[in-house]
């Protein structure tokens, strides 16, 4: 459903990500992971044709995002690492707006439903800039849902969330498992291991492992000692500086 | 259709925004205010403000049919107010173009010698200036009056209060009636209208500033890259938005005018022209908010495209008043002026300056999209120009053949601006150096070739050093060629226009001259060079020489000929 092949993305003279080749299937629902500035949220974007890569490419469904963004990005829903909604708008005039960039069909009854969804409705019209960082955040998560897409993209999705709420999202995305294709990208590697199929872990822009929680644990473990936590993985793979 | 959609919003959020909306209310009540008011002050022609003091302000026509009139003649020529042109007929059609502000006639009748009470005829335009010309002629005449008065008294002891009269014609009115019976001088009309009226677009760099860069600094840029539109369809829309609340403001305002029953001859023309310059200006503030790192860059960004402009304004409105020209038609705030008073205006002026404020705004439309596409741009780490230019020229280069003709072409500005200055730095050298000799010009022009030759194959070096298979022998010759055909356009316009100013002679004329000769010594030249430059080795250097000593030869003929 989603391949990176050899993408390579340079900003003047920082290299955010080098050669990532990746293949993610339909219903999979993979967890990046890395330390800051490994270059996550810039394969995020690059995925969602936010970001060009400087060589190699990045298809869905086997289409170019580069060529055929458009289309690619209307099946791929997309929550960015900070809340990128205007402020001066209410949640139903913003989600009216991108409703009408998607072609969202019954735009109204959708807003109505999402906004119920992320538990928005009474705020619906008040202005997003008198809004706390959770509130945004779930106005975001409306925004990502709104045309029903194929594709999930969440880039730290519960970053500043309550505990509650911050643990239905994760039932709600875990319940996506078979029917949508999910990209996720998290600090938390407990919600990593939680809710995904396969992890992939990312050092200074290159993938350094990728497979299953357990695989990973395993492959490190070996023989004779306690299988290592999901923590210890990460740590021995970025070993060395962070960032 | 997404490009509508954001359009939609951003004329929402304009709407939305009290700060946006009170501005624009305040602006237009001290407008409807205002403009009464300067109305009534300028009314029915008593126009002193204008400073008097102004040498040569008022061009006069004199058209002198008597023998016998000295002393009115320097009378007028020490008047400081006024400039005289002399004429054998009345020159009426000048009057009409706007180039003089009046015309004297001075009758076979007047004759100072004599003994009767003289006459002199001052028909005046009705333009602004010609209240001024008035002032001036009498005072003139009187001061000629009262000087030849003193001189029939001493001679003949007469006492003649006055001896010389004028009579004053209108070719047209100084003041215009408006709808409620109102007059209005056309000073008011054809300066402090337009300058009203161009108001708007001198305030649109807030939501500009609000759009574009607004948009990148609070990060929403994300999501709208994020959805399914295109990045250009991002920039048409905000375009799209913006230039209508612009227009729409203007559109109110002229509205607001017309309802005070200030009567603005054209105003349908007005609009048209307002709106174009509209066009280009937010075309042109949009791309510099994109390309600035921060909202307080483009905001000083902004302040450096708005100050010139608005001073521009002034400056064009004020220079055509001062001394009138045809070359100011084509100055847009000049056409507003004349489209307000409509004096002069000419649709075919209209069609032409649209088209050039067309082809301005779709070329900063084409380079805002440009930036818009470009990562660096939108997520920070912002390319320096030079590194803009040096993707521009690698993307031509990408593109083949055709591309690098096109970057050939597109380079002579750059390549005869160099050539120039390098050519008068050197020819500066020679003379101080040798005096103004025959050794130093035979040097300059040798130094030209050589100076000439050398930056013309600039594109084929930029061409060569990114290697593309392309790049053949043939493809080589035809860039250098192309490099020389810029060139040749390059010289031709500056010549063309010196020429044109000092002489008067067309350029279609000199064209036509030129490109028999010099266009074939330039392309001959520069291909040789090319092929030379491809090459490199011993043969290259041979034929570079070549193509040096062939121009220098050209040159020399040149000189030769005209000396
Ligand atoms: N617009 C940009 N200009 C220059 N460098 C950038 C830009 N965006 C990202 N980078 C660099 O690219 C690298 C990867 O950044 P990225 O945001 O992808 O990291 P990340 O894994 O998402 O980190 P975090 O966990 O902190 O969100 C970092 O070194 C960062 O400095
Ligand atoms: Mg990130």
């Amino acid at each position: 459903m989603i391949r990176f092949e050899r993408v390579t993305k340079r900003f003047y003279n920082v290299t955010a990500l080098r050669e990532l080749t990746l293949t993610i299937e339909r219903g999979e629902l993979f967890a990046l992971v890395g330390p800051n500035g490994a270059g996550k949220t810039t394969a995020i974007r690059l995925l969602c044709g936010v970001l060009k890569p400087t060589s190699g490419r990045v298809t869905v469904a086997g289409m170019d995002v580069a060529r055929d963004g458009v289309r690619v990005k209307r099946m791929i829903g997309y929550l960015p690492e900070e809340p990128s909604l205007y402020e001066r708008m209410t949640p139903r005039q913003l989600l009216r707006f991108f409703a009408s960039l998607y072609g969202v069909r019954d735009a109204e009854g959708r807003i109505e439903e999402l906004l119920a969804l992320v538990g928005m409705l009474d705020k619906a019209d008040v202005r997003i800039s008198t809004f706390s960082k959770g509130m945004r955040q779930r106005i975001s998560i409306a925004r990502a849902l709104l045309h029903d897409p194929e594709i999930l993209v969440l880039d730290e999705p519960t970053m500043g969330l309550d505990p509650l709420t911050a643990k239905e999202l994760r039932d709600f995305v875990s319940g996506l498992r078979g029917k949508k294709t999910v990209l996720l990208c998290t600090h938390y590697l407990d919600e990593a291991e939680q809710l995904c199929t396969r992890l992939g872990i990312l050092h200074r822009g290159r993938l350094v492992a990728l497979g299953r929680p357990e695989e990973l644990k395993a492959e490190l473990g070996g023989a004779g000692r306690d299988s290592p936590t999901l923590e210890e993985v990460f740590a021995h793979y970025t070993r060395g500086s962070r960032g | 259709m997404s490009s509508l959609a954001i359009a939609r919003r951003e004329l929402l959020e304009i709407a939305g925004n009290r700060k946006f909306m009170l501005a624009f209310g305040v602006q237009t009540l001290l407008l409807l205010l205002l403009l009464p008011a300067f109305g009534n002050v300028f009314e029915s022609g008593n126009l002193a403000l204008p400073s008097p003091t102004l040498q040569g302000f008022v061009p006069l026509g004199v058209v002198v049919e008597s023998d016998d009139c000295d002393v009115l003649l320097q009378v007028l020529e020490a008047n400081r107010r006024l400039r005289l042109y002399r004429f054998s007929s009345p020159p009426v059609e000048e009057l009409e173009r706007g180039v003089i502000a009046g015309y004297l006639l001075i009758p076979e009748s007047y004759r100072e010698g004599s003994l009767t009470q003289l006459e002199v005829v001052l028909v005046l335009g009705g333009g602004v200036k010609s209240s001024v010309a008035q002032d001036a002629v009498e005072e003139s005449v009187a001061e000629a009056s009262s000087r030849i008065a003193a001189q029939r008294r001493r001679e003949l002891g007469l006492n003649l209060e006055s001896a010389v009269s004028v009579r004053r014609e209108f070719l047209r009115q100084v003041v215009v009636e408006g709808a409620g019976g109102e007059r209005f001088s056309s000073f008011f009309l054809s300066y402090l209208v337009p300058l009203v009226l161009f108001f708007p677009v001198f305030m649109s760099g807030g939501v500009v500033l609000d759009a574009i860069a607004g948009e990148r600094e609070r990060r929403t840029i994300e999501s709208l890259l994020g959805a399914p539109l295109s990045r250009k369809s991002i920039v048409s829309g905000k375009f799209l938005a913006l230039w209508g609340f612009v227009s729409a403001e203007v559109a109110v305002w002229l509205l607001g005018i017309g309802v005070m029953g200030i009567p603005v001859a054209k105003p349908v023309e007005a609009m048209v022209l307002l709106a174009g310059v509209n066009a280009l200006v937010i075309a042109l503030a949009m791309a510099l908010t994109l390309y600035s790192r921060s909202l307080k860059e483009a905001n000083i960004a902004l302040m450096l495209l708005y100050v010139p402009l608005f001073v521009g304004l002034i400056y064009a409105l004020s220079v055509e008043f001062f001394s009138p020209r045809d070359f100011f038609s084509y100055i847009p705030f000049n056409l507003i002026s004349r489209a307000v008073t409509g004096e002069g205006f000419s649709h075919e002026v209209l069609l032409q300056v649209l088209l050039l404020l067309g082809f301005g705004t779709l070329l900063c439309i084409a380079t805002a999209v440009l930036l818009m596409e470009r990562d660096d741009v939108v997520f920070g780490s912002r390319p320096g120009i030079g590194r803009l230019l040096s993707d521009a020229c690698e993307a031509l280069l990408g593109a083949g053949f055709a591309g690098g003709m096109a970057l050939a072409l597109l380079m002579s500005p750059l390549v005869f601006v160099t050539a120039v200055l390098v050519e008068v730095a050197l020819a500066l050298l020679y003379t101080g150096l040798l005096g103004y000799s025959a050794k130093a010009v035979y040097l300059t022009v040798f130094s030209i070739a050589v100076t000439e030759e050398l930056l013309k194959l600039l594109p084929l070096r930029v061409a060569l050093r990114k290697q593309r298979s392309w790049l053949t022998a043939r493809a080589s010759a035809a860039i250098g060629a192309a490099s020389a055909t810029g060139f040749f356009i390059m010289e031709t316009l500056a010549v063309g226009a010196a020429v044109l100013v000092v002489f008067g002679i067309p350029l279609t004329k000199l064209l036509y001259a030129r490109a028999t000769t010099t266009l074939v010594m330039h392309i001959l030249a520069s291909s040789i060079a090319a092929l030379g430059l491809y090459r490199r080795k011993k043969l290259g250097t041979v034929l570079i020489v070549l193509a040096i000593l062939l121009h220098a030869v050209f040159n020399l003929a040149v000189v030769e000929v005209v000396l």
